[in-house]
């Protein structure tokens, strides 16, 4: 039997994307008998001249409410925002939960929504192993802004803690054309470099899952349409759309795969040096893609298809697709580094760290990487010169 | 903590679109009543529908749109002749002879066989107002269809000859799957039918 019809894959949200989405969302609100949704926005989105404006005048001439904006997150999330957002739940009698931004502002979402649902004062159980085990509230999410790849998977973090559940899912995805030109350059290649990274995962995993790929695919075909224009114009919709649509089915593709050599080792490195895990990612992707080019690691032929699209995948041999593929990927994350700072070096990050990072992460990872794999990459980024 | 830092928000209406569909919905349905009389492809098409036929084309949520509050002021006549909007529904019914009638935007007390439904009053606008074709809205999930879908395309059929007959060329192309070509309608029958319907639409 084909090793390819063996695989799991769970993508929970619905996803509607497309002018005038945040209009849709009464309906499918109706859908879940819910009227009265409490607001979990990023501050910054919704200080934005005209955005809070915009959104609240999407729910006129329906029956939906808004319980409250609860607009007092930013970059982190912890419990004691969650307690304050879950008590101004319920004692405005909401049913449902909409997050708007992205990163922490969907994190405490999750986090309200297991407070509410569940009955709980604090999540110390769920961090100690205790399963979410019923249906909780319906949450949907609005992307606006910088993400981080996980707001439309299973996880939240809360208090830096991770916890891991399939009712976490949002239920639906609401991708408006009017919240996602909410960016700058820097914001779109930290989300692209992310999403990128994600989708470049599912393409050099070990093992291959038709599906994940069948989700990467739109994911990369986005990136490598509309990348540059993204990051010269981030306000113009139609690129900011696209984009925020390849980072929210890479990370659903992302979250049906084994973790990534780059997202292992972005995470593990930002987490000793407090820098963006997108600025990270952005960086070490070229050095991933060129290590993996030289040792030639195997890497999926479809990788070419995504990129270069079917001209291009037709014209080359069949033996020499994944050489190709992986030739047109270090091409896109280029582009990326353009907008973002040219080395580690220049970001002052000290090489007496790479050592530790390598170790922890050839831990982590049960890929055809070595400890001296990633002690090469990341040197490899440290001394990068800007050429592009 | 102070919960009414945090206020709650009741959005608002919004006026102008509601008064502009419910001025297409009527203007629409007075048409077809009166192109099914003059139009021979507008007639054989509606044909086809079952007798003792009626439709609705509506926008949700229906609880948010309830109808004008002179509706219950207007006189009997101007209710059955449908001389005035006074909601943000259309019902056509087909009797039991085959004629078609334009009941008003009031659903009560009428048995609906086919409910063509607007998810919002914003995708009403998109198609009404020509930004969006009905083909290409029915693509964007911008309405849903209850009843038997092979009557909702009779009734787009009608639509998109009525909208050729009662629109300029360059609005009517951007309303229409396909806008006939003149071998298929030619400009004069266009031209005359569409002063009849409005002659006829308009004033009795």
């Amino acid at each position: 039997m084909d090793a390819s019809y063996n695989y799991e894959f769970l993508a929970h949200p619905k996803i509607i994307s497309g002018k005038c989405s945040l209009e849709n969302i009464p309906a499918e609100l109706a859908g879940y008998d819910a009227q009265k949704p409490l607001v979990i926005a990023r501050k910054s989105i919704v200080q934005q001249e005209g955005i809070t404006k915009k959104f609240v005048r999407a729910f006129a001439d329906s029956m939906v409410v808004l319980g409250a904006v609860y607009d007092e997150v930013e970059n982190y999330a912890g419990i004691s925002k969650a307690r304050e957002a879950a008590f101004l739940f319920t004692e405005r009698g909401c049913d449902s939960l909409i997050a708007l931004g992205s990163g922490a502002a969907v994190d405490l979402a999750k986090a309200v929504n297991v407070l509410v649902s569940e009955k709980a004062d604090n999540l110390s159980a769920f961090y100690e192993g205790k399963a979410i085990d019923d249906i909780l509230k319906p949450l949907l999410f609005i992307p606006a802004g910088r993400t981080n790849g996980r707001e439309s998977s299973n996880t939240m973090i809360i208090d830096n803690r991770e916890i891991k559940s399939d009712f976490l899912y949002p239920e639906v995805i609401v991708i408006d054309p009017r919240m996602t030109s909410v960016c700058r350059s820097d914001d779109v290649a930290e989300s692209a470099a992310i999403a990128f990274a994600q989708s470049f995962a599912v393409f050099a995993a070990k093992k291959h899952n038709p599906m994940t790929a069948a989700v990467a695919h739109p994911a990369l075909s986005y990136l490598s349409q509309c990348l540059e224009q993204g990051l010269k114009r981030p306000k113009n919709k139609s690129t900011s759309i696209a984009l925020t649509n390849a980072s929210v089915v890479a990370s659903i593709a992302y979250d049906n795969t084994r973790p990534g050599t780059t997202n292992l080792l972005a995470e593990e490195l930002a987490r000793a040096t407090d820098l963006s895990v997108g600025v990270v990612t952005g960086m070490l992707l070229p050095s991933v893609i060129e290590l993996m080019g030289k040792k030639e690691f195997p890497v999926s032929d479809e990788l070419l298809l995504a990129i270069g699209g079917l001209d291009v995948y037709a014209a080359v041999a069949p033996q020499d697709r994944a050489r190709k593929g992986l030739e047109t990927a270090l091409k896109l994350a280029r582009v990326l580094l353009s907008f973002l700072p040219a080395s580690l070096k220049e970001l002052n990050v000290q090489k007496y760290i790479f050592n530790e990072v390598a170790r922890t992460v050839a831990q982590k990872c049960d890929d055809i990487f070595s400890e001296n794999d990633f002690a090469e990459i990341l040197e490899a980024a440290w001394g990068r010169r800007r050429e592009y | 903590m102070n919960i009414n830092k945090y206020p709650q928000i009741r959005p608002g209406k919004k006026l102008f679109k509601r008064v502009y569909v419910a001025i297409m919905l009527w203007t629409v349905g007075k048409a077809i009543q009166v192109a099914a009389k003059v139009d021979k492809e507008v007639k054989e098409e509606l044909a086809r529908l079952p007798n003792n036929f009626t439709l609705r084309m509506m926008v949700a949520p229906e609880k948010a749109f309830p109808l004008f509050f002179y509706a219950k002021t207007l006189p009997a006549f101007v209710v059955d002749k449908g001389l005035l909007f006074y909601g943000i529904q259309m019902l056509l019914h087909k009797d039991k002879e085959g004629k078609i009638k334009y009941l008003g935007a009031d659903p009560k007390g009428k048995k609906v066989d086919l409910n063509i439904v607007f998810k919002n009053i914003e995708a009403a606008w998109l198609v009404l107002s020509f930004q969006e074709s009905t083909a290409t809205a029915y693509m964007h999930d911008r309405f849903v269809v209850e009843g038997d879908l092979v009557h909702s395309l009779t009734f787009v059929r009608v639509l998109d000859i009525v909208e050729v007959f009662l629109l300029p060329k360059i609005i009517a192309k951007l309303a229409v799957k396909r806008y006939p070509k003149w071998s298929e309608m030619s400009p004069l029958r266009k031209f005359v039918k569409r002063v009849v319907i409005y002659i006829r639409a308009y004033t009795f």
